[in-house]
Protein backbone atom coordinates (compact mmCIF):
# COMPACT_ATOMS: atom_id res chain seq x y z
CA UNK A 1 0.00 0.00 0.00
CA UNK A 2 1.37 3.42 -1.02
CA UNK A 3 2.15 5.61 1.92
CA UNK A 4 0.66 9.12 1.72
CA UNK A 5 3.56 11.64 1.72
CA UNK A 6 3.18 15.15 3.15
CA UNK A 7 2.90 17.83 0.45
CA UNK A 8 6.23 19.47 -0.34
CA UNK A 9 6.65 23.25 -0.39
CA UNK A 10 7.54 23.27 -4.10
CA UNK A 11 4.42 21.25 -4.98
CA UNK A 12 2.27 23.53 -2.88
CA UNK A 13 3.70 26.66 -4.58
CA UNK A 14 3.21 25.24 -8.04
CA UNK A 15 -0.44 24.47 -7.25
CA UNK A 16 -0.93 27.97 -5.91
CA UNK A 17 0.67 29.35 -9.08
CA UNK A 18 -1.77 27.41 -11.26
CA UNK A 19 -4.72 28.79 -9.26
CA UNK A 20 -3.37 32.31 -9.59
CA UNK A 21 -2.75 31.85 -13.29
CA UNK A 22 -6.35 30.77 -13.75
CA UNK A 23 -7.56 33.78 -11.80
CA UNK A 24 -5.37 36.04 -13.90
CA UNK A 25 -6.87 34.64 -17.09
CA UNK A 26 -10.34 35.57 -15.89
CA UNK A 27 -9.11 38.99 -14.86
CA UNK A 28 -7.49 39.66 -18.23
CA UNK A 29 -10.52 38.56 -20.17
CA UNK A 30 -12.63 41.06 -18.34
CA UNK A 31 -10.04 43.76 -17.95
CA UNK A 32 -8.72 44.62 -21.38
CA UNK A 33 -8.67 48.32 -20.56
CA UNK A 34 -6.14 47.71 -17.82
CA UNK A 35 -4.12 45.43 -20.07
CA UNK A 36 -4.15 48.04 -22.84
CA UNK A 37 -2.22 50.36 -20.56
CA UNK A 38 0.49 47.73 -20.32
CA UNK A 39 0.54 46.37 -23.88
CA UNK A 40 -1.86 47.49 -26.63
CA UNK A 41 -0.36 44.93 -28.98
CA UNK A 42 -1.15 42.13 -26.57
CA UNK A 43 -4.78 43.25 -26.30
CA UNK A 44 -5.12 43.22 -30.06
CA UNK A 45 -3.67 39.74 -30.25
CA UNK A 46 -5.76 38.45 -27.40
CA UNK A 47 -9.12 38.94 -29.14
CA UNK A 48 -10.93 35.66 -29.89
CA UNK A 49 -8.20 33.48 -28.43
CA UNK A 50 -7.70 31.19 -25.50
CA UNK A 51 -5.12 32.23 -22.88
CA UNK A 52 -2.46 29.72 -21.93
CA UNK A 53 0.42 29.65 -19.52
CA UNK A 54 3.72 29.13 -21.34
CA UNK A 55 7.41 29.05 -20.64
CA UNK A 56 9.94 31.06 -22.62
CA UNK A 57 13.65 31.29 -21.79
CA UNK A 58 12.97 29.53 -18.48
CA UNK A 59 10.40 32.13 -17.42
CA UNK A 60 6.68 31.55 -17.10
CA UNK A 61 4.39 33.98 -18.82
CA UNK A 62 0.73 34.32 -19.52
CA UNK A 63 0.12 34.18 -23.23
CA UNK A 64 -3.34 35.63 -23.76
CA UNK A 65 -3.35 34.86 -27.47
CA UNK A 66 -3.14 31.10 -27.27
CA UNK A 67 -0.54 31.32 -30.00
CA UNK A 68 2.56 31.22 -27.82
CA UNK A 69 3.80 34.69 -28.74
CA UNK A 70 7.30 35.49 -27.51
CA UNK A 71 7.93 36.46 -23.92
CA UNK A 72 7.65 40.17 -23.19
CA UNK A 73 9.85 41.12 -20.29
CA UNK A 74 8.33 43.64 -17.89
CA UNK A 75 9.18 47.30 -18.30
CA UNK A 76 12.54 47.93 -16.72
CA UNK A 77 13.75 44.42 -17.39
CA UNK A 78 14.20 44.65 -21.18
CA UNK A 79 17.85 44.62 -22.07
CA UNK A 80 17.94 48.03 -23.72
CA UNK A 81 15.66 49.67 -21.16
CA UNK A 82 18.12 50.54 -18.36
CA UNK A 83 19.81 53.16 -20.55
CA UNK A 84 16.67 54.57 -22.17
CA UNK A 85 16.45 57.51 -19.80
CA UNK A 86 19.96 58.74 -20.53
CA UNK A 87 20.56 61.86 -22.58
CA UNK A 88 22.33 61.44 -25.89
CA UNK A 89 25.48 62.85 -24.31
CA UNK A 90 25.36 60.50 -21.33
CA UNK A 91 24.62 57.52 -23.57
CA UNK A 92 27.45 58.29 -25.99
CA UNK A 93 29.82 58.98 -23.14
CA UNK A 94 30.28 55.25 -22.67
CA UNK A 95 28.42 53.51 -25.47
CA UNK A 96 29.92 55.01 -28.60
CA UNK A 97 30.29 51.80 -30.60
CA UNK A 98 27.06 49.91 -29.85
CA UNK B 1 34.68 44.02 -4.02
CA UNK B 2 33.70 44.49 -7.67
CA UNK B 3 30.72 46.80 -8.01
CA UNK B 4 29.39 48.11 -11.30
CA UNK B 5 26.04 49.22 -9.86
CA UNK B 6 26.97 52.91 -9.94
CA UNK B 7 27.87 52.92 -13.63
CA UNK B 8 24.81 54.36 -15.40
CA UNK B 9 25.54 52.82 -18.81
CA UNK B 10 26.82 49.43 -17.69
CA UNK B 11 23.41 47.86 -17.27
CA UNK B 12 21.11 45.51 -19.14
CA UNK B 13 22.64 44.50 -22.44
CA UNK B 14 25.54 46.86 -21.79
CA UNK B 15 26.71 45.37 -18.51
CA UNK B 16 30.25 43.98 -18.50
CA UNK B 17 30.41 40.25 -19.23
CA UNK B 18 33.76 39.53 -17.52
CA UNK B 19 34.33 35.99 -18.68
CA UNK B 20 36.40 34.13 -21.26
CA UNK B 21 34.60 31.67 -23.46
CA UNK B 22 34.88 28.82 -25.95
CA UNK B 23 31.90 27.70 -27.97
CA UNK B 24 32.51 24.82 -30.34
CA UNK B 25 30.32 24.29 -33.39
CA UNK B 26 28.13 27.31 -32.83
CA UNK B 27 24.41 27.26 -33.42
CA UNK B 28 23.64 28.62 -36.87
CA UNK B 29 20.42 29.91 -38.40
CA UNK B 30 20.75 29.54 -42.17
CA UNK B 31 23.83 28.17 -43.84
CA UNK B 32 27.38 29.41 -43.43
CA UNK B 33 29.01 29.70 -46.89
CA UNK B 34 31.55 26.90 -47.20
CA UNK B 35 33.95 29.13 -49.14
CA UNK B 36 34.51 31.23 -46.02
CA UNK B 37 37.59 29.66 -44.47
CA UNK B 38 39.56 31.70 -41.98
CA UNK B 39 38.48 33.78 -39.02
CA UNK B 40 36.52 36.88 -38.19
CA UNK B 41 38.50 38.45 -35.38
CA UNK B 42 37.01 41.21 -33.25
CA UNK B 43 38.73 43.47 -30.79
CA UNK B 44 36.94 45.59 -28.27
CA UNK B 45 36.72 45.94 -24.57
CA UNK B 46 35.19 44.65 -21.39
CA UNK B 47 35.76 46.31 -18.05
CA UNK B 48 37.66 44.04 -15.70
CA UNK B 49 37.11 46.59 -12.93
CA UNK B 50 35.02 49.76 -13.02
CA UNK B 51 36.82 52.91 -14.20
CA UNK B 52 38.64 54.82 -11.48
CA UNK B 53 36.95 58.07 -12.49
CA UNK B 54 33.35 58.51 -13.58
CA UNK B 55 34.29 60.81 -16.48
CA UNK B 56 36.89 58.47 -17.94
CA UNK B 57 36.58 57.67 -21.64
CA UNK B 58 35.23 54.32 -22.83
CA UNK B 59 38.51 53.97 -24.72
CA UNK B 60 40.08 52.96 -21.38
CA UNK B 61 38.16 49.70 -21.34
CA UNK B 62 40.31 46.55 -21.02
CA UNK B 63 41.02 44.87 -24.34
CA UNK B 64 39.15 41.70 -25.21
CA UNK B 65 39.83 39.73 -28.40
CA UNK B 66 37.41 37.25 -29.82
CA UNK B 67 37.43 35.08 -32.89
CA UNK B 68 34.87 33.26 -34.99
CA UNK B 69 36.89 30.51 -36.67
CA UNK B 70 35.30 29.39 -39.94
CA UNK B 71 36.13 25.99 -41.39
CA UNK B 72 34.03 24.28 -44.07
CA UNK B 73 30.78 25.78 -42.87
CA UNK B 74 31.45 25.13 -39.17
CA UNK B 75 32.11 28.05 -36.81
CA UNK B 76 33.84 27.93 -33.42
CA UNK B 77 34.01 30.92 -31.08
CA UNK B 78 36.77 31.88 -28.67
CA UNK B 79 37.07 34.97 -26.47
CA UNK B 80 40.01 36.06 -24.32
CA UNK B 81 41.16 39.15 -22.46
CA UNK B 82 44.27 40.78 -23.86
CA UNK B 83 46.56 40.15 -20.92
CA UNK B 84 48.48 43.39 -20.81
CA UNK B 85 50.67 44.44 -17.86
CA UNK B 86 47.77 46.72 -16.91
CA UNK B 87 45.27 43.84 -16.87
CA UNK B 88 47.61 41.74 -14.75
CA UNK B 89 48.32 44.58 -12.30
CA UNK B 90 44.63 45.33 -11.83
CA UNK B 91 43.80 41.67 -11.35
CA UNK B 92 46.54 41.27 -8.76
CA UNK B 93 45.31 44.35 -6.87
CA UNK B 94 41.62 43.42 -7.27
CA UNK B 95 40.83 46.95 -8.38
CA UNK B 96 41.31 49.55 -11.09
CA UNK B 97 44.72 51.14 -10.62
CA UNK B 98 44.75 53.25 -13.76
CA UNK B 99 43.17 56.66 -14.04
CA UNK B 100 41.98 58.85 -16.87
CA UNK B 101 42.43 57.95 -20.53
CA UNK B 102 46.11 58.28 -21.47
CA UNK B 103 46.94 60.28 -18.36
CA UNK B 104 49.53 58.52 -16.20
CA UNK B 105 49.41 61.34 -13.62
CA UNK B 106 46.06 59.99 -12.45
CA UNK B 107 47.28 56.43 -11.80
CA UNK B 108 47.88 54.70 -8.52
CA UNK B 109 51.57 55.26 -7.59
CA UNK B 110 52.11 51.50 -7.50
CA UNK B 111 51.90 51.27 -11.31
CA UNK B 112 54.13 54.21 -12.18
CA UNK B 113 56.10 53.43 -15.35
CA UNK B 114 54.03 50.36 -16.27
CA UNK B 115 52.70 50.06 -19.84
CA UNK B 116 49.19 51.59 -19.56
CA UNK B 117 47.86 50.25 -22.84
CA UNK B 118 44.61 48.31 -22.90
CA UNK B 119 44.91 46.98 -26.51
CA UNK B 120 41.26 47.34 -27.38
CA UNK B 121 41.00 48.79 -30.88
CA UNK B 122 41.92 46.77 -33.99
CA UNK B 123 43.07 43.21 -34.70
CA UNK B 124 45.66 42.84 -37.45
CA UNK B 125 47.01 39.86 -39.38
CA UNK B 126 50.37 40.70 -40.95
CA UNK B 127 53.51 38.77 -41.88
CA UNK B 128 51.97 35.58 -40.51
CA UNK B 129 51.28 37.02 -37.08
CA UNK B 130 48.17 38.17 -35.24
CA UNK B 131 48.33 41.47 -33.39
CA UNK B 132 46.12 43.69 -31.29
CA UNK B 133 46.50 47.40 -31.88
CA UNK B 134 45.95 50.45 -29.71
CA UNK B 135 47.38 53.79 -30.69
CA UNK B 136 49.08 54.50 -27.37
CA UNK B 137 51.62 51.67 -27.53
CA UNK B 138 53.34 49.06 -29.66
CA UNK B 139 51.26 46.23 -31.17
CA UNK B 140 50.78 43.16 -28.99
CA UNK B 141 51.35 39.79 -30.57
CA UNK B 142 48.62 37.22 -29.95
CA UNK B 143 48.67 33.45 -30.52
CA UNK B 144 46.17 33.02 -33.37
CA UNK B 145 45.01 29.61 -32.14
CA UNK B 146 44.69 30.15 -28.39
CA UNK B 147 44.26 33.94 -28.40
CA UNK B 148 46.68 34.08 -25.50
CA UNK B 149 48.77 37.24 -25.28
CA UNK B 150 52.44 36.96 -26.24
CA UNK B 151 53.46 40.59 -25.73
CA UNK B 152 54.57 43.83 -27.36
CA UNK B 153 56.21 43.63 -30.79
CA UNK B 154 58.65 46.09 -32.43
CA UNK B 155 59.42 44.46 -35.79
CA UNK B 156 62.87 43.15 -34.89
CA UNK B 157 63.80 46.39 -33.12
CA UNK B 158 63.47 48.47 -36.29
CA UNK B 159 60.18 50.12 -35.41
CA UNK B 160 61.29 53.01 -33.21
CA UNK B 161 58.08 54.89 -32.52
CA UNK B 162 56.75 54.31 -29.02
CA UNK B 163 53.24 54.09 -30.43
CA UNK B 164 51.57 52.27 -33.32
CA UNK B 165 48.36 53.28 -35.06
CA UNK B 166 45.18 51.24 -34.88
CA UNK B 167 44.78 51.80 -38.63
CA UNK B 168 47.77 50.62 -40.62
CA UNK B 169 47.11 50.21 -44.34
CA UNK B 170 48.18 47.16 -46.30
CA UNK B 171 48.76 47.93 -49.97
CA UNK B 172 46.97 45.18 -51.95
CA UNK B 173 49.39 45.62 -54.86
CA UNK B 174 52.73 45.33 -53.04
CA UNK B 175 51.66 43.66 -49.80
CA UNK B 176 53.51 46.40 -47.88
CA UNK B 177 52.09 47.84 -44.71
CA UNK B 178 52.11 51.63 -44.30
CA UNK B 179 51.89 52.42 -40.60
CA UNK B 180 52.84 55.10 -38.14
CA UNK B 181 52.86 56.23 -34.57
CA UNK B 182 51.88 59.66 -33.30
CA UNK B 183 53.15 61.10 -30.03
CA UNK B 184 55.88 58.85 -31.34
CA UNK B 185 58.70 60.22 -29.21
CA UNK B 186 56.70 60.11 -25.98
CA UNK B 187 53.76 61.62 -24.20
CA UNK B 188 52.86 65.12 -25.47
CA UNK B 189 55.28 65.15 -28.40
CA UNK B 190 54.08 66.28 -31.83
CA UNK B 191 56.22 63.72 -33.65
CA UNK B 192 54.86 61.28 -36.19
CA UNK B 193 57.05 58.42 -37.42
CA UNK B 194 55.79 56.94 -40.68
CA UNK B 195 56.92 53.44 -41.71
CA UNK B 196 56.81 51.06 -44.60
CA UNK B 197 57.08 47.41 -43.59
CA UNK B 198 57.37 44.73 -46.26
CA UNK B 199 55.25 41.61 -46.29
CA UNK B 200 57.94 39.66 -44.46
CA UNK B 201 57.60 42.06 -41.54
CA UNK B 202 60.83 43.98 -42.19
CA UNK B 203 60.93 47.75 -41.78
CA UNK B 204 62.11 49.18 -45.11
CA UNK B 205 61.48 52.88 -44.64
CA UNK B 206 61.07 55.44 -41.87
CA UNK B 207 60.17 59.12 -42.17
CA UNK B 208 59.94 61.39 -39.13
CA UNK B 209 57.96 64.64 -39.22
CA UNK B 210 55.96 66.92 -36.97
CA UNK B 211 52.24 67.70 -37.12
CA UNK B 212 50.88 71.29 -36.84
CA UNK B 213 49.69 70.62 -33.31
CA UNK B 214 49.61 67.56 -31.07
CA UNK B 215 46.39 65.82 -31.93
CA UNK B 216 44.75 62.46 -32.39
CA UNK B 217 45.92 61.03 -35.72
CA UNK B 218 43.68 58.01 -35.56
CA UNK B 219 43.57 56.97 -39.21
CA UNK B 220 45.19 57.84 -42.53
CA UNK B 221 44.36 57.50 -46.20
CA UNK B 222 46.54 55.61 -48.63
CA UNK B 223 46.89 55.96 -52.39
CA UNK B 224 49.37 54.30 -54.71
CA UNK B 225 51.49 57.47 -54.52
CA UNK B 226 50.63 59.32 -51.33
CA UNK B 227 49.81 59.03 -47.67
CA UNK B 228 47.02 61.33 -46.41
CA UNK B 229 47.24 62.40 -42.77
CA UNK B 230 44.20 64.07 -41.16
CA UNK B 231 44.78 66.20 -38.04
CA UNK B 232 41.74 67.77 -36.37
CA UNK B 233 40.35 69.46 -33.25
CA UNK B 234 41.51 67.19 -30.43
CA UNK B 235 44.19 68.90 -28.36
CA UNK B 236 46.27 67.97 -25.36
CA UNK B 237 49.10 69.34 -23.23
CA UNK B 238 51.26 68.36 -20.31
CA UNK B 239 49.49 71.02 -18.20
CA UNK B 240 46.18 69.43 -18.99
CA UNK B 241 47.41 66.02 -17.92
CA UNK B 242 48.91 67.36 -14.69
CA UNK B 243 45.51 68.88 -13.90
CA UNK B 244 44.20 65.32 -13.92
CA UNK B 245 42.13 65.60 -17.09
CA UNK B 246 41.44 63.01 -19.76
CA UNK B 247 44.08 63.09 -22.52
CA UNK B 248 42.06 64.91 -25.20
CA UNK B 249 39.94 68.02 -25.22
CA UNK B 250 38.15 69.51 -28.23
CA UNK B 251 39.18 72.94 -29.46
CA UNK B 252 36.68 74.22 -32.04
CA UNK B 253 38.95 77.14 -32.93
CA UNK B 254 41.60 74.83 -34.34
CA UNK B 255 41.48 74.34 -38.08
CA UNK B 256 41.62 70.83 -39.41
CA UNK B 257 44.78 70.02 -41.30
CA UNK B 258 45.43 67.32 -43.85
CA UNK B 259 49.01 66.41 -44.66
CA UNK B 260 49.90 64.84 -48.00
CA UNK B 261 53.26 63.11 -48.28
CA UNK B 262 54.54 61.09 -51.25
CA UNK B 263 55.05 57.45 -50.30
CA UNK B 264 58.67 57.76 -51.39
CA UNK B 265 59.04 61.29 -49.97
CA UNK B 266 60.86 62.80 -47.02
CA UNK B 267 59.64 65.05 -44.23
CA UNK B 268 60.39 68.15 -46.33
CA UNK B 269 57.97 66.92 -49.00
CA UNK B 270 54.90 66.92 -46.81
CA UNK B 271 52.32 69.54 -47.74
CA UNK B 272 49.70 70.67 -45.24
CA UNK B 273 46.25 71.69 -46.41
CA UNK B 274 43.96 73.60 -44.06
CA UNK B 275 40.17 73.40 -43.62
CA UNK B 276 37.37 74.31 -41.22
CA UNK B 277 36.42 72.54 -37.97
CA UNK B 278 35.96 68.86 -38.79
CA UNK B 279 36.69 65.41 -37.35
CA UNK B 280 37.97 62.67 -39.66
CA UNK B 281 38.34 59.82 -37.21
CA UNK B 282 38.15 57.01 -39.78
CA UNK B 283 38.73 56.96 -43.52
CA UNK B 284 37.26 54.86 -46.31
CA UNK B 285 39.78 55.06 -49.15
CA UNK B 286 42.12 57.34 -51.05
CA UNK B 287 43.50 57.60 -54.55
CA UNK B 288 45.77 59.80 -56.63
CA UNK B 289 44.44 61.04 -59.97
CA UNK B 290 47.07 63.09 -61.78
CA UNK B 291 47.86 66.06 -59.56
CA UNK B 292 44.87 65.50 -57.34
CA UNK B 293 44.75 63.43 -54.20
CA UNK B 294 41.29 62.30 -53.15
CA UNK B 295 40.13 61.04 -49.78
CA UNK B 296 36.68 59.70 -49.02
CA UNK B 297 35.67 59.33 -45.38
CA UNK B 298 32.75 59.59 -42.97
CA UNK B 299 33.49 63.04 -41.55
CA UNK B 300 31.92 64.81 -38.57
CA UNK B 301 31.31 68.56 -38.43
CA UNK B 302 32.63 68.71 -34.89
CA UNK B 303 33.58 66.65 -31.85
CA UNK B 304 32.09 63.14 -32.09
CA UNK B 305 33.05 62.13 -28.55
CA UNK B 306 31.34 63.74 -25.53
CA UNK B 307 33.90 62.13 -23.21
CA UNK B 308 36.57 64.42 -24.69
CA UNK B 309 34.95 67.71 -23.68
CA UNK B 310 35.44 71.15 -25.18
CA UNK B 311 38.39 73.05 -23.76
CA UNK B 312 36.25 76.21 -23.57
CA UNK B 313 33.53 74.48 -21.56
CA UNK B 314 30.90 74.71 -24.28
CA UNK B 315 28.39 71.85 -24.35
CA UNK B 316 28.76 68.86 -26.65
CA UNK B 317 26.53 69.16 -29.70
CA UNK B 318 24.88 65.88 -30.71
CA UNK B 319 23.70 67.38 -34.01
CA UNK B 320 27.26 68.09 -35.09
CA UNK B 321 28.39 64.64 -33.97
CA UNK B 322 26.94 63.01 -37.07
CA UNK B 323 29.16 61.58 -39.75
CA UNK B 324 28.47 62.06 -43.47
CA UNK B 325 30.34 60.36 -46.29
CA UNK B 326 32.37 63.15 -47.87
CA UNK B 327 35.02 63.54 -50.52
CA UNK B 328 38.00 65.80 -49.94
CA UNK B 329 40.05 66.72 -52.99
CA UNK B 330 43.54 68.14 -52.66
CA UNK B 331 45.07 69.82 -55.67
CA UNK B 332 48.83 69.48 -55.55
CA UNK B 333 49.11 72.24 -58.17
CA UNK B 334 47.14 74.76 -56.13
CA UNK B 335 48.82 77.89 -54.85
CA UNK B 336 46.95 78.04 -51.55
CA UNK B 337 46.40 75.59 -48.71
CA UNK B 338 42.67 75.05 -49.23
CA UNK B 339 40.87 71.94 -50.47
CA UNK B 340 37.37 71.08 -51.64
CA UNK B 341 34.78 69.07 -49.74
CA UNK B 342 31.67 67.36 -51.15
CA UNK B 343 28.96 65.60 -49.19
CA UNK B 344 28.28 62.43 -51.22
CA UNK B 345 25.16 61.24 -49.38
CA UNK B 346 22.73 63.40 -47.42
CA UNK B 347 22.15 60.76 -44.74
CA UNK B 348 24.35 60.38 -41.67
CA UNK B 349 26.09 57.05 -41.18
CA UNK B 350 28.31 55.17 -38.75
CA UNK B 351 31.87 56.38 -39.16
CA UNK B 352 33.10 52.77 -38.89
CA UNK B 353 32.98 52.22 -42.64
CA UNK B 354 34.86 49.74 -44.79
CA UNK B 355 35.70 49.06 -48.40
CA UNK B 356 36.72 45.94 -50.29
CA UNK B 357 40.33 45.92 -49.06
CA UNK B 358 41.56 44.49 -52.36
CA UNK B 359 40.81 47.97 -53.74
CA UNK B 360 42.47 49.95 -50.97
CA UNK B 361 44.54 52.83 -52.39
CA UNK B 362 43.03 52.17 -55.85
CA UNK B 363 40.04 53.52 -57.77
CA UNK B 364 36.95 51.89 -56.25
CA UNK B 365 33.19 52.16 -56.20
CA UNK B 366 31.63 50.77 -53.03
CA UNK B 367 31.70 51.79 -49.39
CA UNK B 368 30.03 49.75 -46.68
CA UNK B 369 28.85 51.04 -43.34
CA UNK B 370 26.04 50.81 -40.80
CA UNK B 371 23.33 53.39 -40.38
CA UNK B 372 19.99 53.99 -38.67
CA UNK B 373 16.86 53.74 -40.76
CA UNK B 374 14.12 55.30 -38.62
CA UNK B 375 11.44 54.04 -41.01
CA UNK B 376 12.23 50.46 -40.03
CA UNK B 377 10.39 48.97 -37.06
CA UNK B 378 11.91 48.53 -33.62
CA UNK B 379 10.12 46.32 -31.10
CA UNK B 380 10.65 48.23 -27.89
CA UNK B 381 8.31 45.90 -26.03
CA UNK B 382 10.82 43.10 -26.49
CA UNK B 383 14.07 44.97 -26.76
CA UNK B 384 13.57 48.02 -24.59
CA UNK B 385 13.12 51.61 -25.58
CA UNK B 386 16.49 52.66 -26.96
CA UNK B 387 15.22 56.02 -28.27
CA UNK B 388 16.30 55.18 -31.80
CA UNK B 389 19.85 54.46 -30.71
CA UNK B 390 20.26 51.44 -32.92
CA UNK B 391 22.13 50.88 -36.16
CA UNK B 392 19.61 48.64 -37.85
CA UNK B 393 21.02 48.52 -41.39
CA UNK B 394 24.21 47.83 -43.27
CA UNK B 395 24.42 49.85 -46.46
CA UNK B 396 26.44 49.43 -49.61
CA UNK B 397 26.98 52.95 -50.86
CA UNK B 398 27.70 53.20 -54.57
CA UNK B 399 29.98 56.19 -54.97
CA UNK B 400 29.60 56.09 -58.76
CA UNK B 401 25.80 56.31 -58.90
CA UNK B 402 24.90 57.69 -55.47
CA UNK B 403 22.61 54.71 -54.88
CA UNK B 404 22.42 52.59 -51.76
CA UNK B 405 21.39 49.00 -51.12
CA UNK B 406 20.53 47.86 -47.60
CA UNK B 407 20.48 44.96 -45.24
CA UNK B 408 17.99 45.23 -42.36
CA UNK B 409 18.90 43.25 -39.24
CA UNK B 410 15.44 42.95 -37.68
CA UNK B 411 13.38 44.77 -35.10
CA UNK B 412 15.21 43.78 -31.92
CA UNK B 413 18.84 44.16 -33.01
CA UNK B 414 21.57 46.74 -33.46
CA UNK B 415 24.60 46.29 -35.69
CA UNK B 416 28.23 46.94 -34.89
CA UNK B 417 30.95 47.72 -37.46
CA UNK B 418 30.59 46.07 -40.85
CA UNK B 419 33.37 44.06 -42.50
CA UNK B 420 33.66 42.91 -46.10
CA UNK B 421 34.82 39.38 -46.96
CA UNK B 422 35.74 38.72 -50.63
CA UNK B 423 34.23 35.67 -52.27
CA UNK B 424 36.88 33.02 -52.85
CA UNK B 425 38.10 33.00 -56.43
CA UNK B 426 36.47 36.28 -57.40
CA UNK B 427 38.30 39.57 -57.96
CA UNK B 428 35.26 41.70 -58.78
CA UNK B 429 34.93 44.59 -56.36
CA UNK B 430 32.19 44.02 -53.81
CA UNK B 431 31.66 40.35 -54.71
CA UNK B 432 31.55 38.63 -51.35
CA UNK B 433 29.90 38.91 -47.98
CA UNK B 434 29.25 41.58 -45.42
CA UNK B 435 29.78 40.30 -41.93
CA UNK B 436 29.27 41.88 -38.55
CA UNK B 437 27.98 41.47 -35.05
CA UNK B 438 24.40 42.17 -34.09
CA UNK B 439 23.28 42.77 -30.53
CA UNK B 440 19.91 41.09 -30.06
CA UNK B 441 18.40 43.10 -27.21
CA UNK B 442 15.32 40.87 -26.91
CA UNK B 443 17.20 37.60 -26.55
CA UNK B 444 20.18 39.07 -24.65
CA UNK B 445 22.63 37.50 -27.04
CA UNK B 446 25.01 38.36 -29.86
CA UNK B 447 24.57 37.11 -33.40
CA UNK B 448 27.15 37.18 -36.17
CA UNK B 449 25.44 38.26 -39.38
CA UNK B 450 26.58 37.04 -42.80
CA UNK B 451 24.89 38.50 -45.88
CA UNK B 452 25.65 38.43 -49.59
CA UNK B 453 27.14 41.86 -50.31
CA UNK B 454 25.51 41.97 -53.75
CA UNK B 455 22.09 40.96 -52.43
CA UNK B 456 21.74 42.84 -49.18
CA UNK B 457 17.98 43.26 -49.57
CA UNK B 458 17.60 39.47 -49.44
CA UNK B 459 18.62 39.43 -45.78
CA UNK B 460 21.28 37.33 -44.15
CA UNK B 461 22.39 33.96 -45.48
CA UNK B 462 23.44 32.88 -41.98
CA UNK B 463 23.39 34.00 -38.37
CA UNK B 464 25.91 32.47 -36.00
CA UNK B 465 24.28 32.50 -32.58
CA UNK B 466 26.17 33.03 -29.35
CA UNK B 467 24.23 32.02 -26.26
CA UNK B 468 25.39 35.18 -24.46
CA UNK B 469 26.25 38.84 -25.02
CA UNK B 470 29.66 39.23 -26.59
CA UNK B 471 31.64 42.33 -25.73
CA UNK B 472 31.18 45.34 -27.96
CA UNK B 473 33.91 45.59 -30.55
CA UNK B 474 35.65 48.64 -31.83
CA UNK B 475 36.94 46.97 -35.00
CA UNK B 476 36.78 43.53 -36.56
CA UNK B 477 38.78 42.06 -39.43
CA UNK B 478 38.38 39.03 -41.65
CA UNK B 479 41.56 36.94 -41.78
CA UNK B 480 41.86 34.38 -44.54
CA UNK B 481 43.00 30.83 -43.85
CA UNK B 482 46.38 31.50 -45.50
CA UNK B 483 47.15 34.72 -43.60
CA UNK B 484 47.86 33.06 -40.26
CA UNK B 485 49.24 29.69 -39.09
CA UNK B 486 45.88 28.37 -37.97
CA UNK B 487 45.82 24.87 -36.49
Amino acid sequence: MRREEPIKRRDFLSKVAIVFAGAAVVWIDGGRTLLRAVSPALVELSCNSTPVVSIHMDRPYLDATGRAVPYYAPIGMRSGEPVAHLTEEAFRSQLCFV
Amino acid sequence: MVDFSHQPTMKGFFAPTRFEADVYDCEVIGKVPTDMNGAFVRLGGDWLYPPKFSDDAPFSVDGYINMFRFKNGIVDYKGRWVKTPRYKADLAAHKQLFGEYRNPFTDDPSVKGLDRTVQNTTPLAFAGKLFTLKEDSLPYEINCNTLETIGPYNFHGKYKSLTFTAHPKVDPVTGEMICYGYEAAGLETNDVYLYTINKKGEVTREVRFKVPYISMVHDIGLTQKHVIIPVFGFVTSMERLKEGKVHWGWDSTRPSYVGIIPRDGEAKDIRWFKGPERATVHTLNGRTEGDKVILEAPIFDSNPFPFFPSVDGSPWDAQKARAYIRRNTFDLNSKDDGFTEEKLFEMNVSDLGRVDDRYLSLPYRYAFTAYTDRERPFDQWRAGNLQGRVSNCYGRFDLATGKKSSYFVGDTCSLQEVCFVPRKGSSEEGDGYVIGMASNYAEMRSELIIADAQRLEDGDVARVILPFRSTAQVHGRWMDEDQLPFA
